[in-house]
């Protein structure tokens, strides 16, 4: 089973609720004592890391500004993206999702440590970070032949940290 | 109907000043009810506007109701405060209700 931390821009009822009817994932919600305090997204970081649960989120930002605070070893960020042609719905988030779970069937056994990894419609990016900046490993897309593989031997790459 | 221009020109004048009082007074709420629900903080979602106190983006919500979810709803799924997402929709409602091309 895979263990997630909902960021709060992520978090809703609706999907901790299809989560928890699946079976297959262990959800945080975003902390109610941390509701309505402005987080910043440093803080964001800095409270959920080091925690043995991968960030799921929606801000594709975070890593990118935040490269600084992330630990050399983290237990993952998984960021749903969205390149379709309107603003971000919960309706989005939820096909990203399936969409790559249909893909992944073996997605809640998977091992996302010091990967960063960006879902959208059509593929998934694995960046990790390097000398203080996300540098990406690969991009996968679903219709490739190899998709399977390119994706999960990334992530195996990632899970032993070089200093 | 014949009209002393001069006076015309009073009428139109103090038409013309009751509304620009009236749209001032009506900027000025639209203006205080967007400020007290909505930030923007460069070291929050990165200084996208968001709903008061959180890290959701006020077009995420507007997202959400243009895909057919009510206030309440949207309010209850995403935990943000009811009064606040009103706010943000009067506010807006009132900025946008002036021409923008003449």
């Amino acid at each position: 089973m895979i263990h997630v931390q909902f960021d709060e821009c992520f978090s809703s009822k609706r999907v901790k609720a299809l989560c928890d009817a699946e079976g297959k994932v262990s959800v945080s919600t975003f902390p109610h004592r941390l509701r309505n305090k402005s987080l910043k997204d440093s803080e964001v970081v800095g409270r959920f890391f080091p925690s043995h649960s991968a960030l799921i989120t929606t801000d594709h930002r975070l890593p990118i500004k935040q490269a600084e605070h992330i630990p050399h070893e983290h237990p993952g960020i998984i960021v749903v993206r969205n390149n379709g042609p309107h603003t971000q719905r919960e309706r989005d988030i939820i096909e990203v999702l399936s969409n790559f779970k249909r893909r992944v069937p073996q997605w809640e056994r998977l091992t996302w440590s010091n990967s960063i990894v960006e879902l959208y419609q059509d593929r998934v990016e694995i960046y990790s970070i390097r000398d203080g900046n996300p540098t990406r490993s690969v991009v996968a897309r679903f219709d490739d032949s190899d998709f399977l593989i390119a994706f999960t031997g990334a992530l195996n790459a990632h899970l032993t940290r070089e200093r | 109907m014949n009209r002393d221009s001069s006076h015309q020109n009073t009428i139109d004048d103090h038409a013309t000043s009751s509304n620009g009082d009236a749209l001032a007074e009506r900027l000025s709420i639209a203006v205080q009810l967007m400020n007290d629900s909505i930030d923007i903080d460069p070291d929050v979602l990165s200084g996208v506007p968001v709903v008061r106190g959180t890290r959701i983006s006020v077009a995420r919500v507007l997202a959400e109701i243009a895909d057919n979810s009510n206030l309440s709803a949207i309010a209850d799924n995403l935990e943000i405060d009811f009064q606040s997402l009103k706010n943000i929709i009067e506010g807006l409602s009132i900025r946008l209700d002036r021409p923008f091309a003449e």
